[in-house]
């Protein structure tokens, strides 16, 4: 049956086609993607290429025959019955069934062989080839050239130029080849460069060689700018081609033009190019797993872990820990200074490392209230001067066991504040930490840590009650050793209180010294008062035996009062409500410890006075006149930037030529102008370039003339304000006026 | 009869009797020793006939007609025709006058009672031809463009320069830009599609010398419809001479001086040591000391900076001198503020009034506050004010003779500098110290009639000059007839012709430094200005001047043939008679 036939064969070369396409897709994906990147059609092509062949030869398009589309369409299409084979075979030699059946499938295939679709996945192709071009373009926006890309792609042709106005009557000598080539200082490990753009970036210290082909005679080369006039090389290479060279090592970043003589004198000069000179970075230290302090206690292991990443753009020459050790206080305080080396040796010019050491204090013979400063060195292998890299210092302290205790101020006899003296602040951090937390945390973690910082709150509390004279009872934050077993099991919160605070509550809330528990910490209580007893009146009554102030007094009353809200919202498990309590209480208490300070100014050195007749009787016969002088003439250091401006404007407005004097304020205007040119070559290198071209005896047109003033003007900052003595005119009149004025005001 | 003759020559009457009587005298001598008869009468008459028919001649004798004057119109550019066809129509025997600029109108307008001018107006310099006339006067289109203009043509180096105009009937939005020299825009503004529009253009000159500044019109789609060259001269700021004497050093006079200095102006700081020892710092200057002050020393100095307590303990002397130079000479004094100033203010001329405030916003930096002394200055007739805000007056001076005691009321202004404001420090300290300076006096001020003169136009300038007899002199070659004000003796004026464009440098010969330049432009320039000027001109011009007769009289003079007949005929009869006689 023909037209069953023609069907499959249809199918057949759709079903190819579809897959050429698909494979295709995934080619022009591949090839655009690369061309974005790299903007080079030769590689993008090749890319393109491999990936279609690839494609194919996944795909195999020439595969699909009609005995395969066959097989598909009799497993995907039930009304063909398993019988789209039979449409290969002759009609004649088939029974009669045979026939009809192919009848069957012919009509069947015409109408319904659209609905089935090949086994292709063309969609998916499609989806990947404009995802492929997305990234590319994406990744365009990102790439950045990279540093010492000296552009080799761009050609550029040395354009000559006649300085004279006379245009040559001979033809210009003609410029065949030119080339520079960087030679990079031997440790950056770079490969020299050779490139046909004049403008240079290089490394610092890096060699430059320009190699000039000409074509004609040339008598002289000359490089300007730089600070340099330096003379060519001239060579023979053949009878009618010269090849000019030099080689310069750029100190700073600037710009450079060529200067030609031709062998009838005519002089020619080049466009400028620009010099960049990347500076070496030094190395960067980032020293991790260690707090910038370390306390140790004497009882510690007393060990310094860290580890150091080293990076350098070139090369790590060495690398290596300064260690200080200062002992003993004040005066007589010694140090000692070590180089220690890092665990495993540095590999010499590597580019990024990580050295690791552990330091102990013992083997540097540290004891007891000894510290230590420490911090790496590195050095690259820039050549002749390294450059250097310190890290942060770091400080580890063995903790002395005799003298530890926090003081306020010299005004009191006594030291008198607590340990735990920041500790409202502490307290007020993770209090907020946990209503932070909130929300993470089980409910009973939540109340359980709630609970903590009530109780921390109340030993603080008590701690500063002991200053007012309130008798200590609890025991907290000295009795260290409570007995938590014995908390009844029927009770719910018994899990989540600290019960040997509880038994002494009533006591704390209501001040008035129920002393019916004060047996369980008398001992403790002892203990603590006994400290201030020579100080105290020891009157027993709580309003009288106290050291501050009245105010102060009240002032902390009030901040325990605070503090004894707060420690009830954290007791109810309410963070809330008890943080600005806090807040109140530290303010009181920071308020106490300033009004503590303020003392400090009361103390001072008394004269005794000094009798009147002595006075300012003084010798002064020694004492002589002080003369200073100085001159800032000079401040303005664009003095010929607007000196050319003016007089480019005088030109344009056809007032007079320019003369030599006026060529040479051009010069002076040029120097000044590339030192604004070498933060932003961008904006006026071009400026730079014309204000050049005006200096040569050529005549420039206007728009030349134009642009250098509008480029000039540009460049130039804002001029700042300063008084001015404007002239002014007063006639007889005007005197006699305000003379009058005068006599009757 | 006789009354209604008159000669066009009457200078030259008495002249020609004389000469005539002479010659005549001179006849009647020769004659009579020839001949001495009735003869000689006779020749004496003809003689005297022939003397005066030459006489005649010379003379050129008129008569007065009476002449009804009729109505005409003057059409001027841009005229309305429909007006001259409806006047036309009321008025058949209208004459039409067309308008040309510095043409003779006298001889048409003698004979015109009533004259209707049409269009944009004669030129200003020619309507003193329509003076005592009668004139309506129909401007017809108006203008479009910008239509006034307002800037200081000279700018000092640091100064802002602003360009405040009106623009008349924009018909779509455009831009107008101002565009520095080297084609540079600066500042632009879009003029809304409104009647009138006032716009203001802002810029700070770079680079001194004299620049020709350029206000472009643009339209919404960016073409150029007018370009007008806007000359600027831009000077350099002088310097200032000061002299700054403290008791003590004060971190205010540290400041104040490293700025001064700074600033390239010459600074002589003295501060005391100890009991007659000083430390003098002479900066941009030679070096120098000063002790005592005596008007010679104080004479290098545009302005002491000091402060009361210094001030009341200098010697008597000292303080007559300082005060000579002030009130005689122009000096500035500055007086630093402090409580004493507060205090003691009556005696330096200023009114304090205490206020409560601590910082004072001005309104250039509202974002940024001054501190101040809790007081504020009143003003005065002699007091003139120098920075204010809407209530409260930050610094002033107190006019003293010539020159001027002022005081800055910022307290520890040097603050501003530490919190980076620099602007508004340089800003109080160079508008403060600037008026309160002496200023240099020139010999010659000089008033410009407008912004820039027109090439073939009559431009007017005025001068005001303490030199006796001055001479201008344009462009080091033409000088300048002047005209002396009858009451003022120090004010005079001048006319000038430019011939060419660009700039003419006017100046008084007797002081090279007056040198003031200006700019000429083409008739092109500035043409809706111009328009809007002579519109505006003729308007008020004409309201004046609406009276006067209907009739006229107008010369005739005689025809000169009879008199030279008369002549020859004389002349023919004394020549041949003798001949007659001797044959």
């Amino acid at each position: 049956m023909l037209e069953g036939k023609r069907h499959i064969a249809k199918y057949t070369s759709r079903w190819q086609l579809l897959l050429v396409v698909q494979g295709l897709l995934y080619g022009i994906g591949a090839g655009v993607f690369c061309w974005l990147l790299s903007r080079q059609s030769g590689i993008s092509m090749l890319v393109f290429t491999l990936v279609t062949g690839l494609a194919m030869l996944v795909l195999k398009p020439w595969r699909i025959t009609a005995t395969t589309v066959s097989e598909y369409l009799d497993h995907h299409l039930s009304s063909a019955e398993y019988s789209t084979s039979l449409l290969f075979t002759e009609t004649t030699s088939l029974s009669g069934l045979g026939q009809l059946q192919q009848h069957k499938v012919s009509t069947v295939l015409q109408e319904q062989i659209n609905t089935i679709r090949p086994k292709t996945s063309v969609k998916t192709a499609a989806i990947v080839a404009f995802m492929l071009i997305g990234a590319g373009y994406v990744g365009s926006q990102f790439i950045v050239p990279p540093v010492l890309d000296n552009g080799d792609s761009q050609k550029e042709v040395i354009q000559l130029q006649s300085t004279d106005s006379i245009t040559p009557l001979h033809a210009p000598p003609v410029l065949k080849q030119q080339q520079v080539t960087i030679q990079y200082p031997s440790y950056t490990k770079l490969a020299s460069r050779t490139t046909s753009s004049m403008n240079v970036k290089a490394v610092e210290g890096s060699k430059l060689f320009w190699s000039l082909d000409f074509e004609g005679f040339i008598k002289e080369v000359t490089l300007e700018g730089l600070g340099t006039g330096k003379k060519f090389n001239l060579k023979r290479t053949n009878e009618n081609s010269l090849r000019a060279s030099a080689s310069l090592i750029p100190t700073t970043s600037g710009y450079y033009n060529f200067n030609f003589i031709d062998s009838l004198d005519g002089a020619y000069t080049s466009d400028i190019y620009a010099i960049e000179v990347v500076k070496d970075q030094p190395p960067a230290i980032t020293i991790k797993d260690i707090a910038q302090f370390t306390t140790f206690e004497h009882t510690d292991r007393k060990v310094i872990d860290f580890s150091a990443l080293i990076t350098d753009d070139f090369g790590i020459e060495s690398a290596q820990i300064i260690a200080t050790v200062s002992k003993g206080e004040g005066e007589s305080v010694k140090f000692r200074e070590e180089k220690i080396a890092f665990d495993a040796p540095i590999t010499k010019g590597i580019k990024t490392m990580t050295a690791t050491k552990s330091i102990s204090l013992d083997a540097l013979k540290m004891e007891l209230g000894d510290e230590l400063y420490f911090y790496v060195e590195t050095r690259d292998q820039k050549t002749p001067k390294p450059n250097i890299t310190r890290s942060e210092t770091y400080f580890a302290v063995i903790k002395d066991t005799v003298s530890d205790g926090f003081g306020v101020e010299g005004t009191m006899g006594a030291d008198l504040m607590p340990d735990y003296f920041r500790s409202q602040r502490q307290l007020i951090i993770d209090t907020e930490k946990l209503i932070k937390d909130r929300n993470t945390l089980t409910k009973q973690e939540f109340t359980n840590r709630s609970n903590e910082l009530g109780f921390d709150q109340k030993a603080l509390r008590l701690k500063y009650g002991k200053f007012m004279g309130d008798e200590d009872d609890s025991g907290i934050g000295v009795a260290q050793d409570i007995d938590m077993s014995d908390y009844d099991e029927d009770d719910p919160t018994a899990g989540f209180r600290h019960d040997h605070d509880t038994e002494n509550e009533h006591n704390l809330v209501e001040e008035d010294h129920d002393h019916e528990h004060e047996e369980e910490s008398e001992g403790e209580d002892e203990k603590e008062t006994s400290l201030f007893e020579d100080y105290l009146h020891n009157h027993d009554d709580p309003e009288e035996s106290t050291l501050f102030t009245e105010s102060l007094r009240g002032k902390l009353k009030n901040a325990m009062a605070q503090m004894w809200d707060a420690e009830l919202h954290l007791r109810l498990a309410d963070p809330d409500t008890s943080l600005p309590y806090q807040y109140k209480a530290l303010k009181l208490i920071q308020e106490i410890k300033n009004s503590a300070r303020i003392y400090v100014h009361r103390i001072g050195f008394d004269p005794p006075p000094i009798k009147e007749d002595k006075r300012l009787s003084g010798e002064i016969k020694e004492i002589t006149n002080v003369f200073k002088k100085e001159d800032f003439d000079n401040k303005d250091p664009y003095v010929s930037m607007r000196e050319s401006i003016e007089i480019l404007e005088k030109r344009l407005q056809n007032e007079r030529e320019l003369t030599e004097e006026d060529k040479t304020a051009f010069a002076k205007a040029g120097e000044e102008l590339a030192q604004l040119a070498i933060l932003e070559p961008s904006r006026h290198l071009l400026t730079l370039q014309k204000l050049k071209w005006l200096t040569e005896d050529k005549k420039q047109p206007k728009t030349v003339i134009q642009s250098v003033q509008k480029g000039l003007l540009e460049a130039l900052p804002k001029v700042s304000e300063t008084p001015k003595n404007l002239e002014g005119y007063t006639s007889k009149l005007e005197s006699l006026f305000t003379k009058e004025l005068q006599k009757r005001d | 009869m006789i009354d209604t003759i008159h000669f066009l020559r009457e200078d030259l009457i008495w002249p020609i009797v004389i000469g005539l009587v002479l010659l005549w005298i001179l006849f009647l001598w020769k004659e009579y020793k020839a001949v001495r008869n009735t003869r000689f009468i006779i020749r004496g008459i003809v003689a005297l006939l022939a003397l005066s028919a030459l006489a005649t001649l010379f003379l050129e004798p008129v008569t007065f007609k009476k002449q009804v004057k009729g109505v005409a119109v003057l059409k001027t550019a841009n005229f309305d025709s429909n007006l001259i066809d409806s006047l036309k129509s009321t008025t058949p025997a209208l004459n039409t006058i067309t308008y040309k600029e510095n043409q003779n109108l006298q001889p048409q307008l003698d004979s015109i009672s009533e004259l209707h001018i049409s269009g944009d107006g004669v030129a200003i310099y020619d309507l003193w031809q329509f003076k005592n006339k009668k004139v309506y006067y129909h401007p017809y289109k108006p203008t479009s463009g910008i239509i006034k203009l307002a800037y200081d043509t000279e700018v000092l180096l640091g100064d802002s320069l602003t360009v405040t105009g009106l623009y008349k009937n924009s018909f779509s939005s455009n831009t107008v830009l101002l565009q520095e020299s080297g084609a540079r825009t600066i500042d632009s503004v879009k003029i809304l599609n409104q009647d009138e529009t006032v716009f203001k253009l802002h810029t700070l000159p770079k680079a001194k010398g004299n620049y020709l500044y350029h206000i472009i019109v643009k339209d919404s789609l960016g073409k150029i419809i007018s370009s007008d060259p806007l000359p600027l001269t831009i000077k350099d700021r002088g310097r200032l001479r000061v002299l700054m004497v403290n008791t003590f050093p004060t971190f205010e006079t540290k400041y104040l001086k490293n700025y001064l200095a700074e600033s390239g102006h010459e600074v002589l700081v003295r501060s005391q040591i100890t009991k007659d020892r000083y430390k003098f710092e002479n900066y941009n200057r030679s070096q120098k000391s000063i002790y005592n002050f005596t008007r010679q020393n104080l004479s290098e100095f545009d302005v002491i900076i000091t402060d009361v307590s210094t001030y009341n303990g200098l010697s008597q002397s000292s303080k007559n001198a300082i005060n000579y130079r002030v009130e005689e000479q122009g000096m500035g004094l500055l007086l630093q503020a402090d409580a004493r100033l507060i205090e003691q203010g009556a005696k330096f001329g200023f009114r304090f009034k205490r206020k409560n405030i601590t910082a004072l916003q001005l309104p250039s930096w509202p974002r940024i506050k001054i501190p101040v002394y809790p007081a504020t200055l009143t003003k005065g007739a002699l007091v003139e004010p120098i920075l204010a805000t809407k209530n409260s007056i930050l610094s002033a001076y107190a006019q003293k003779g010539t020159g001027r005691i002022g005081t800055l009321l910022a307290e520890d202004s040097f603050q501003l500098l530490l919190s980076g404001n620099e602007d508004v420090y340089n800003y109080l300290w160079s508008t403060a110290l600037g008026k309160i300076s002496q200023q240099p006096q020139s010999l010659v001020q000089w008033s410009l009639s407008d912004y820039m003169a027109y090439i073939d136009e009559p431009f007017q300038f005025n001068l005001r000059t303490s030199i006796p007899l001055p001479k201008v002199v344009m462009n080091n070659d033409v000088v300048v007839p002047l005209v002396q004000n009858v009451t003022l003796q120090d004010q005079w004026s001048g006319t000038i012709y430019p011939n060419g464009d660009g700039w003419v440098n006017l100046k008084v010969a007797q002081a090279p430094a007056s040198l003031k330049a200006m700019y000429v432009i083409n008739d092109t320039a500035w043409r809706a200005k111009k328009v809007y000027k002579q519109i505006t001109e003729n308007a008020s011009f004409y309201k004046n001047e609406s009276s006067l007769s209907s009739e006229s009289s107008i010369p005739v003079t005689f025809t000169k043939w009879w008199a030279f007949t008369v002549f020859i005929l004389a002349m023919g009869y004394l020549w041949l008679t003798p001949r007659i006689y001797k044959s």
